[in-house]
């Protein structure tokens, strides 16, 4: 009843507010970013091996613009996820996960120099071993959260 | 372990008195916020205590988001209480931390209740308050946060 008063003297009149203050502008983090791009890292570079050179004039054209269009996209997101995994690492990230998870940084590091990797080469090993890396963020990320999110992917 | 002569102010705090382990963050009782009484009704009345709604979730579990509480304004803390300060970036932003040591010149180190939400910001980043950063305490809750409004 009291309760009722208060919330309707707070709507007539509302009081100053008090900021139980949190990081802004959003604070909204979440590993599934990097998972997207990730993923499209490995799934251009299955395409790219899986590419094959035509022997005529027409198809060699269409095989190099293709090519050309996969290895871009591929490259993109290497970056996206590296900029993706950068922001969790250091904005998320405190100090205080150390304590729980001594690895984080070894892991970070791991992980933004398998998307240089994924950028440069064409390897399925290192794009393979780049969703390993993001899976295992994104376990430590949730976990921090205390909330039990399964790791799942698009394709 | 150091005895307690060569024990700095801060050391106390954290080992001797709350006796609540190494946790660097969990060493002050969070006490929650009694009710409001008819003595802080009248003094709400006699314009002794302000009216304020809290925002945000970093002092969780003891205030909810759009719980109201009644602040003395202007009155000293001491180390436990909850203290409304103003935001060192944003001078139109009042705060809402629990005061976890004061000091001598009347500065005073606020920490979240909520301190193991990464977001939460308080003295660990932003350093010490100045005694004129520290506008009152909270002494009652006037109201609870309306049900829908709980996370």
């Amino acid at each position: 009843m009291l309760n009722n008063a208060i919330a309707l003297l707070n709507a007539w009149l509302p009081p100053a507010e008090a900021h139980a203050h949190c990081d802004g502008p959003c604070g909204v983090y979440d590993p599934s970013a990097a998972r997207i791009t990730a993923e499209a890292v490995l799934s251009m570079t299955k395409k790219i091996l899986a590419l094959e050179e035509p022997a005529d004039a027409a198809g060699k054209l269409a095989y190099a613009n293709t090519l050309s269009r996969y290895i871009a996209v591929k490259e993109e997101q290497a970056q996206k996820t590296k900029d993706d995994l950068l922001i969790l690492w250091t904005d998320y990230f405190k100090p205080v996960h150390l304590d729980s998870y001594p690895d984080l940084h070894d892991t970070f590091w791991k992980a933004a120099k398998l998307c240089s990797a994924c950028k440069v080469e064409v390897s399925q090993q290192h794009a393979e071993e780049l969703m390993a890396a993001v899976e295992k963020i994104h376990t430590i990320f949730w976990a921090t959260k205390g909330r039990d999110v399964a790791w799942y992917t698009a394709s | 372990m150091k005895s307690r002569e060569l024990m700095t102010l801060r050391d106390f705090y954290w080992f001797g008195e709350m006796g609540m382990g190494n946790d660097p963050i969990c060493q002050l009782q969070q006490l929650p916020i009694s009710r409001a009484d008819v003595g802080e009704y009248i003094q709400w009345l006699r314009r002794r205590r302000r009216r304020i709604i809290v925002r945000d979730v970093s002092m969780l579990p003891t205030l909810m988001p759009g719980d109201t509480v009644l602040v003395a304004m202007g009155a000293p803390v001491k180390v436990g209480d909850i203290a409304i300060a103003v935001h060192p970036a944003k001078p139109d932003t009042l705060i809402i931390k629990r005061v976890q040591e004061t000091f001598f010149d009347g500065g005073v180190y606020l920490i979240s209740d909520n301190a193991k939400e990464p977001s939460a910001r308080d003295s660990r980043h932003f350093g010490v308050f100045a005694r004129e950063q520290i506008v009152g305490h909270v002494t009652s809750r006037l109201a609870s946060a309306p049900v829908s409004n709980r996370v």
